[in-house]
């Protein structure tokens, strides 16, 4: 099957600085992929290639099996892309928005008339249709950007920083949107810098810094990669300076340490040795009263795969 | 859309539950340019269009008031004094805000960050550049039906003729359509919000200058009705629209170029249009060299081809120094038959091309005049007699050999400052822009710096500008068949150009090369690096 999106070497220079270096990575049709870095770090670059907005100084993109080399007309017939910085036209109103892009996008008559409706009705846009859009707030016209983007119904959207500036409210909001269009079947390559949030939406994620990809994987698959090396925290009953020493001598056991009546150790291995490990400890005498590795997140798979380099 | 849509259509196809329909157009708005229709309603609900409107109208009111105050009863033909007032207002509306807001639109795309936007859409730059324009004239018209009351009392009041307010009328709607399309090509040309600041003050006085000229010209013709039913008026008159619509499409050629993707063909529309302007130049050229009596004689023709020269080698300098091979998106339309390959190379992009190009179209003026002055039986200006031109000089000696040295100093002035400059400075992007400049300005270079060193030297000529450098000088002087200095001429400025030819060589058989593999299929598209910008 065609991937919905295939990054094949792509490098982009900007005169000394290469902005992004040899990226390859593909998205299937329904995945959400959080597109992760650093400022800097190439991911507005990647995103405007395969936009069809750059061009790749080497390598190739392709969207549904399309190059946008060329045939970047075609390419951009099967994406929606919502740029950091969108624009909204003065003197206009939600409807008349939506309308000439409806028409830019060769929808004519019925049809343009019942797009227009299903993405209002989708962005929930109805009381602000006769509004003007300068009088919007952010989070609404962030709506009506993506309203705008999914009037052709791209195969592929791309969204850089699209909770950008946006209320806590309206973020959720957002949340909700861009699952229901992962939900619907269209892959969707987004970009955050709220990670956070991004874990909570996405299926993957793509790291990229210093314009090279780091890592590209389903969320749960590196989170528990990175949970391999988990710092665990374990308070014990009795003596703790014995327990201390017990855990030490334990395989995959590194850094133990006493600290304010808990043990912390880091935990080289999986959730069955770590398993094993608790028994084993249960075994020799020691008595845990809590036995937990932190919780792994996104920012921990960020900051175990970048090393901040900066460019 | 993949999205439940879950609304009830309305009678018109929008559902039941949405509180705006989108705005009707009716069967043939569905086919209107999308940007026209943004363009209207946006302008529709903008300020600047309904304030100059109203202030344009309200100031022609104020005119006509004071004039109609004064009319007395020996007021000879009052209604020429009404035209020239709301003419000048007219020429106001359309002739400056009119431009002036098209530059401004296409400018706040960028600003507005809604450019890209347009690209990602379906739309073409064609289309965005098309839109603007009409937008534009639609506008323009508008300002003319509400003028229209004040130039019927004009017509009313005597003395303003009908044919020649229609010429003027249609003259002024031409030149309103003409400038909004330069001002639009001006806009696309930098992105950068203080270059455009400048160009806007600069279009500004220009816009002015042009409002004086045609408000000056509408005057005259009114006052002079006589001119317009003089045969000459309308031979000139095409000749002339057609020259400003040569340069209108070549405007926005330009501004789609600009605003088309980098891979995309940025060049071959600009070529044909140069190639379509040449031709229709010689067929004029042989139009009034046989039509008109007395014909036109030979020195108008041969100096009207030189300034063809000079306007093709500016045009030159821009083609000779695009990149040399074909973007990925233009080397698969490369025909694939070799001889066809080769007869369609000078049309396509690259450096190469476009010297071949800039080469074949010299010669074709060259020689197309020269045929033109000895097979239409033109002559020359020298001799005047009654029954008219009756001089039997050779060609050479009415200013046959002018043209040819405008030939050599064309090619001077163009491949040899485009050769060294890119020995020097390489082929990115930005150095092709300084080669670009410098070729531009490389005749000041070749007049000026013969001029300095006469005066660190003490030679008197070549301090006072008199010396084998100065084109304008050496076209001049040999235009009666006589060359200023002709061993400096030949061992200095020939082997120069041959300089120049030999230096664009290399790039001529790049090529060609590159032609041939992509015609016979050896070198597919997607191998082909791209280099176009």
């Amino acid at each position: 099957m065609t991937s919905a999106l295939e990054v094949r070497g792509i490098t982009k220079e900007f005169g000394a600085t290469k902005a992004v270096d040899n990226v390859s990575f593909s998205l299937d049709a329904g995945e959400i992929c959080g597109f992760i870095g650093p400022n800097g770090a190439g991911k507005t670059t990647t995103m405007r290639i395969v936009s069809t907005l750059e061009l790749p100084d080497r390598g190739d993109v392709f969207v549904d099996g399309v190059s946008v080399l060329g045939s970047a007309r075609e390419v951009r017939a099967k994406i929606g892309f919502m740029p950091d910085a969108y624009g909204a036209y003065s003197a206009t109103t939600v409807m008349e928005y939506l309308d000439f892009f409806a028409r830019a996008h060769g929808l004519r008559g019925r049809a343009r008339a019942h797009t227009i409706a299903s993405v209002i009705d989708f962005t929930a846009l109805h009381p602000l249709a006769t509004k003007n859009i300068d009088a919007l707030s952010k989070g609404m016209k962030q709506r009506l950007c993506l309203a705008k983007t999914l009037l052709h119904d791209p195969k592929l959207l791309i969204l850089d920083e699209p909770a950008a500036g946006l209320d806590p409210r309206a973020r959720v909001e957002l949340r909700e949107l861009v699952s229901a269009l992962g939900d619907s079947g269209k892959a969707v390559l987004l970009s955050s810098h709220i990670l956070t949030e991004l874990a909570e939406v996405c299926d993957s994620v793509a790291v990229i810094e210093a314009g090279k990809l780091q890592a590209k994987g389903r969320v749960d698959d590196m989170m528990r990669e990175t949970r391999a090396h988990a710092d665990v925290v374990c308070r014990v009953l009795g003596d703790a300076e014995a327990a201390l020493r017990t855990i030490a001598e334990m395989p995959h056991v590194t850094g133990a340490r006493l600290d304010q009546g808990n043990i912390t150790f880091s935990f080289t291995s999986g959730d069955q040795e770590r398993a094993q490990l608790l028994a084993e400890l249960v075994r020799r005498g020691v008595q845990p009263l809590d036995f937990a590795a932190r919780d792994t997140n996104l920012e921990d798979v960020f900051l175990s795969v970048t090393q901040g380099t900066l460019q | 859309m993949t999205m439940d849509p879950a609304a009830e259509l309305g009678a018109d196809g929008a559902p039941a539950s949405s509180p705006a329909a989108p705005p009707r157009s009716g069967f043939f708005g569905d086919f209107l340019n999308p940007v026209l229709v943004k363009e209207i309603r946006q302008s529709q609900r903008g300020k600047v269009f309904a304030i100059s409107l109203i202030v344009t109208v309200l100031l022609a009111l104020l005119a006509c008031t004071i004039m109609a105050l004064e009319i007395t009863d020996r007021t000879a033909q009052p209604g020429r004094d009404f035209f020239a007032a709301v003419y000048a207002f007219l020429c106001g509306a359309v002739l400056l805000v009119v431009p002036f807001q098209a530059f401004h639109a296409m400018g706040s795309e960028w600003d507005d960050h809604t450019f890209e936007m347009l690209v990602l859409s379906n739309l073409k730059p064609r289309q965005i550049v098309v839109g603007k324009i009409l937008a534009g004239f639609v506008q323009a018209l508008l300002f003319f039906a509400a003028f229209m009351p004040f130039l019927a009392v004009a017509f009313l009041l005597r003395g303003v003729d009908v044919l020649v307010l229609a010429v003027i009328l249609g003259l002024t709607a031409f030149a309103s359509l003409w400038l909004t399309t330069v001002s639009i090509m001006f806009s696309t040309l930098t992105r950068n919000r203080f270059l455009r600041v400048i160009m806007m003050v600069m279009l500004g006085g220009a816009l002015v200058g042009t409002i004086a000229a045609a408000s000056g010209l509408g005057n005259e013709l009114m006052r002079q009705p006589d001119q317009i039913t003089d045969w000459q008026f309308w031979l000139a008159m095409p000749q002339l629209l057609a020259v400003a619509t040569f340069g209108g499409f070549l405007a926005l050629f330009i501004s789609c170029n600009v605003l088309s993707h980098a891979e995309e063909n940025r060049s071959t529309n600009v070529r044909v249009l140069i190639s379509v302007g040449t031709l229709l130049f010689l067929i004029a050229m042989a139009v009034n060299a046989t039509v008109p009596t007395p014909r036109m004689p030979r020195e108008p023709l041969f100096g009207l081809t030189i300034f063809a020269m000079f306007g093709l080698a500016l045009a030159g300098v821009f083609l000779c120094t695009e990149p040399d091979r074909l973007g990925r998106r233009v080397a698969p339309t490369v025909p694939k038959s070799g001889v066809a390959a080769l007869l369609t190379l000078p049309w396509f992009p690259g450096r190469g091309r476009g010297v071949l190009f800039f080469l074949l179209h010299v010669a074709a003026l060259v020689v197309g005049a020269l045929c033109l002055a000895a097979f239409t039986g033109g002559r020359g200006m020298t001799i005047v007699g009654s029954s008219g031109y009756v001089d039997n000089d050779p060609i050479m000696n009415d200013g046959g050999l002018g043209l040819l040295v405008a030939a050599v100093y064309v090619l001077l002035y163009t491949l040899l400052p485009i050769g060294i400059c890119s020995l020097f400075l390489g082929t990115s992007d930005r150095s092709r822009k300084i080669v670009r400049v410098l070729a531009i300005l490389s005749p000041a270079f070749f007049i000026l710096a013969p001029a300095v060193l006469g005066l660190l030297i003490g030679s008197g000529p070549m301090r006072d500008m008199w010396h084998v450098g100065n084109g304008p000088l050496m076209i001049g002087e040999s235009f009666d068949g006589s060359l200023y200095d002709p061993e400096a001429f030949v061992f200095l400025i020939l082997p120069l150009v041959l300089v120049g030819l030999l230096l664009a060589l290399p790039s001529v058989f790049r090529a060609l090369r590159e032609t041939s593999r992509l015609s016979s299929g050896k070198e597919t598209a997607a191998a082909a690096p791209s280099t176009e910008a």
